[in-house]
């Protein structure tokens, strides 16, 4: 287990205070935050690439803050991957093996198998390997090495997507097969959402919030960890009342809403209130009657849509907010809409995130 | 399709005219130097002074002293311009900066300030108990390894810094220590421009005069090289023995061009 108490660093200007974290065996973690919050820089330093100015890094309770990268007995995948190019892929994936011989030789064959080299592993130049291979290449070379813990700086984003999601699934089920302790770092929410066990977000330098995906995502602890994980309606209100049902009563400048009661908040709070566009359930016309008295119901006024893909995003105007909602691309289609024409969507109460709203009413 | 961004389409007609005239001109001025020499020596010329003993021993002079002082510079040239391109420390910039300073500064001056050095009384201990090297051979390679190793720290240093950190730190996670990383990845992966330098060293070497002939002199059959052989037999206007030598000096400088450009296109 590798565990980080207090670490502060600098580069240039940007500076990071006090970050302490710990991974656990076998656990897959994950760094997540947009680009410059100092994610790569946290994983040089958890790595010893660069000192910290202090604190301490363990693994296995030695403290390592100060050992040399080749005591470490951890292995790192950089971004480039950087394989050797003056190697062959046999040359590559056995660098770090000082004695050949049988015992290695099985190793080599294991991992080749594992990793689903046979193809290329006699091919004498790395730069004649697809993106996937060499990816696979980085991999058997950190890992024939059996590694306490393996870190990896986003090493999947050089691949095309499609590629990339079937490597991410791969490499996840190997992980878990394992037992691998990885620490990975990265900038796309759907891979660690994908890979993690446990993440920590990191936004300018500071760690907001640690948790498993499914916490994160129904749970971001501030507004910053919120919009990086996409929860684009955040909506400021205020606690006014609990119903007989148990659900907390929340009032915005123009609606009432039901929402479930996550037992942090008392009658008089201040939040914000979150709810991700695909939460927001757009009912078609003729079913409008029936949702009357469904909880949440509203109408609101199409004020332009953009089609990505495999979904739609709808802006709704409700009084002065604006409601992004997603749409299934094939429902979009069915769904017959125009700018200016009111639409009734409804929000079920469990869909909403309660955010603390820091004092901030804007 | 040429595209808008295409070189071709962006350039005018004038400009293209203007800079085929510079290349021309510049082309037709080096290319007179070297067909200028042909007017005065023959293939029977060369042969002749290849077989004169005086001339041959320059030869010989002039390759092992440059071969000597090239290696002696590589080898003096190597940790200085890993550590120049791998480590910020205070000060790096000034001793890159006067590190510099033998590549630009007139030959003669190297010579003279060599010359002083030889004066001073630790460098008069080393004239008199180790190696004497004014108006000696050692003295033609003291000068050339001076200028080589300028010039070597400058391309090594250029070498070095092509090779990506990210491979050194990576070996240094799979459980190699600082001298193996450098051995096994950092050397191989410069390997192609640590042979330039020797290259760009070497022939250097060989064409160093000004230094040379301020420390060791020029004392014919003794201190003569190729450059001061050919100032000798223009000293006394054998002009046909000079420019034989001119030309193949200029074959070899072309060889060691040719070679060091073949080394940088097949990275």
């Amino acid at each position: 287990m590798i565990r980080a108490e207090n670490l502060s660093f600098s580069f240039g200007d940007f500076i990071v205070e006090d970050i302490s974290l710990s991974v656990a065996p076998g656990e897959s973690f994950f760094i997540l935050g947009p680009s410059g919050a100092g994610k790569t820089l946290l994983l040089e330093i958890l790595l010893g690439i660069k000192p910290p100015r202090s604190g301490k890094i363990f693994l296995n309770s030695t403290d390592i803050t100060k050992a040399p990268p080749e005591k470490r007995g951890v292995a790192y995948v950089p971004q480039d991957l950087a394989l050797f190019p003056h190697l062959t892929v046999e040359g590559n994936i056995l660098f770090g093996m000082k004695e050949r011989g049988e015992e290695v030789q099985k190793r080599l064959d294991r991992w080749v198998e594992l990793l689903n080299l046979g193809r290329v592993r006699h091919r004498r130049d790395v730069a004649t390997l697809s993106g996937g291979e060499r990816q696979r290449v980085a991999l058997a070379r950190a890992l024939i090495r059996e590694p306490r813990v393996l870190f990896m700086d986003e090493p999947f984003s050089a691949l095309d997507v499609s590629l990339r999601r079937r490597i991410q699934i791969e490499f996840r089920e190997l992980q878990r097969n394992l037992g691998l302790t990885t620490v990975q770092v990265t900038h796309d929410p759907e891979e660690a959402f994908l890979m993690a066990d446990e993440m920590a977000i990191m936004i300018g330098g500071r760690i907001e919030q640690v948790g498993t995906p499914n916490s994160l995502y129904n749970n971001p602890a501030n507004r910053k960890v919120a919009s990086f994980l996409m929860l684009q309606n955040l909506f400021l209100a205020t606690v006014v009342g609990i119903t007989d049902e148990g659900f907390l009563e929340v009032k915005t400048e123009t609606d009432a809403l039901l929402v479930d009661d996550d037992g942090k908040h008392k009658v008089g709070d201040e939040v914000y209130l979150g709810v991700r566009p695909e939460e927001i359930i757009l009912v078609r016309s003729e079913r409008v009657e029936y949702h009357r008295e469904t909880p949440n119901f509203f109408f609101g006024e199409v004020t332009g849509w953009v089609d990505l893909g495999h979904y739609r995003l709808v802006n709704l105007r409700v009084g002065d907010w604006v409601v992004e909602s997603w749409l299934n691309i094939r429902a979009a289609r069915e769904f017959p809409m125009s700018i200016g024409e009111k639409i009734g969507f409804h929000i079920r109460p469990g869909s909403f995130s309660l955010l603390p709203s820091e004092g901030d009413r804007s | 399709m040429p595209s808008p961004m295409d070189g071709n389409s962006l350039s005018s007609r004038g400009l293209n005219l203007l800079l085929a005239a510079a290349v021309v001109l510049a082309l037709s001025f080096v290319a007179g130097l070297l067909a200028v020499q042909l007017g005065y020596t023959q293939p029977g010329d060369m042969a002749a002074a290849l077989r004169n003993g005086e001339l041959r021993h320059a030869i010989f002079l002039s390759l092992t002293t440059a071969t000597i002082a090239s290696t002696l510079a590589l080898l003096a040239a190597l940790p200085v311009a890993y550590a120049l391109a791998r480590h910020q420390f205070p000060g790096s910039f000034l001793v890159d900066l006067i590190l510099d300073l033998p590549v630009i500064l007139s030959p003669v001056a190297v010579g003279v300030s060599l010359l002083l050095l030889l004066r001073t009384t630790p460098g008069r201990w080393v004239e008199t108990h180790l190696m004497a090297f004014i108006f000696e051979t050692p003295g033609i390679v003291l000068a050339q390894f001076t200028v080589a190793l300028a010039l070597s720290i400058r391309v090594l240093k250029a070498a070095f810094q092509e090779v990506d950190v990210r491979y050194e730190q990576v070996s240094r996670f799979l459980g190699l220590n600082g001298w193996e990383t450098l051995l096994k990845v950092t050397l191989p992966l410069a390997k192609r421009g640590i042979l330039a330098a020797f290259i760009l060293a070497w022939a250097r070497s060989m064409g160093e005069f000004g230094a040379t002939v301020t420390l060791a002199g020029a004392v014919a059959g003794k201190t003569e090289t190729i450059p001061v052989a050919i100032y000798l037999r223009m000293a006394s206007v054998d002009i046909t023995g000079a420019v034989s030598l001119i030309v193949l000096l200029s074959m070899i400088s072309l060889s060691a061009l040719l070679m060091v450009r073949l080394l940088v296109r097949a990275r």
